[in-house]
């Protein structure tokens, strides 16, 4: 954590929501990333991480300065999400049809370029609805963050060695989850980075 | 085929010894299951690795800033309901009983001054009885062990001649009803 960081803590804790603003500011990309890749939509997403400042700012005077902001920001996030994935079953949603977001946006200067990017974000959510909210959240902060397993377990309040056996299972889940597009998928081959669903 | 402890390694991800890295590269050229998993998690791992980060919309933080004053907004008016919901209750009690008071002729204050009176009996007599306890216990302490083993032995002979006698009583009553039948 940065001094300036401490300092908007420390405002923040005196009720400063100016402070807490900026905090906002330095870590909205990160909590609404994991929060899209846990719940799987921007406008859902949107709602997660506005929801998890909101809890971060409540509970600011439970942070413990020894630990990273980041993750215990993030532990808050992901929480949130494993709650609202529970809660609303978005793991079983079907992601068959291309949501909105995903949509070629004609005025970019690439359409090409972005329907195929929308297509591997479709791809990435098909594969992780497959997993549960927990073991998602484990994927997630493995992948894209690239916490190490003892970073995950201190984020998800989980022992290491359940964190080793959730990754184990997730990347079986996924790897069978790629077979089996593959298998539905007309075009048998294709180089490993590309999408079997193209 | 055996596919363990193949998949074990191959799911863990963690760094394998040389001998173990050898042997799973040789069972993966054997064993076409194994080598399509391995393969299928290569092009998942690829993928995540390729996908961009999502960002919000520009304005996330002023969003917050209206967010955290709606929550705070809610989290008001829960309290003034909360608040009236205890006064509106409050206030239903105090009139019901007052109501009750009133329909009554019930003497209240004569029932609790009773009622205060017996208590203050009853904690006067457990006072009693815990005082000469711990007179006991600091005057005759070698008294308490055998107090302890009279009123074992009393309470125990009591059990016996209940049992006996409740055993008495079966086999009395079993030849009757014998008889009767």
């Amino acid at each position: 954590m940065s001094d300036q960081e401490a300092i908007w803590i420390e405002k923040a804790l005196k009720g400063d929501d100016t402070s807490f603003g900026f905090l906002v500011e330095a870590y909205q990309k990160p909590v609404f990333s994991l929060c899209y890749r846990m719940l799987g939509n921007s406008r859902d997403a949107e709602d997660a991480a506005q929801e998890s400042f909101v809890r971060a700012y409540q509970n600011l005077k439970r942070y413990d300065p020894n630990r990273s902001f980041a993750t215990w920001l993030l532990s808050i996030a992901s929480h949130y999400c494993i709650d609202q994935m529970r809660r609303r079953r978005l793991d079983t949603v079907s992601t068959e049809s291309l949501p909105p977001e995903i949509l070629p946006d004609r005025n970019a200067p690439n359409p090409e370029k972005e329907y195929r990017q929308g297509e591997r974000e479709a791809l990435i959510q098909k594969l992780l609805a497959d997993l549960k909210p927990t073991d998602r959240a484990a994927v997630v902060l493995r992948y894209w963050y690239e916490y190490s397993e003892k970073e995950i377990a201190d984020v998800l309040k989980i022992s290491v060695s359940a964190v080793k056996s959730r990754l184990y299972r997730s990347r079986q889940t996924l790897a069978i989850g790629w077979i089996a597009m593959e298998n539905r998928s007309p075009v048998k081959e294709r180089r490993p980075h590309e999408s079997p669903a193209v | 085929m055996s596919h363990q402890p193949y998949e074990n390694w191959l799911f863990t991800k963690e760094d394998l010894e040389p001998e173990h890295r050898q042997a799973l590269s040789e069972h993966l050229l054997t064993c076409p299951e194994c080598s399509q998993r391995a393969k299928a998690l290569e092009s998942v791992e690829m993928l995540f690795a390729d996908s961009s980060t999502p960002s919000p919309k520009p304005g996330f933080a002023h969003r917050w800033q209206t967010h955290l004053s709606l929550y705070r907004e809610k989290r008001q008016q829960k309290r003034m309901l909360y608040l009236t919901l205890v006064l509106f209750s409050l206030a239903a009690m105090v009139f019901i009983g007052l109501f009750l008071i009133h329909q009554t002729n019930f003497n209240w204050i004569y029932s609790l001054s009773q009622f205060i009176a017996n208590f203050s009996l009853f904690a006067v007599r457990v006072n009693q009885i815990w005082q000469v306890f711990q007179t006991l216990t600091t005057n005759l302490p070698i008294l308490i062990p055998v107090m302890i083993v009279f009123g074992v032995g009393t309470l125990s002979a009591l059990f016996v001649l209940i049992i006996t006698w409740v055993n008495s009583m079966i086999k009395l009553y079993q030849p009757v009803k014998q008889g009767v039948q």
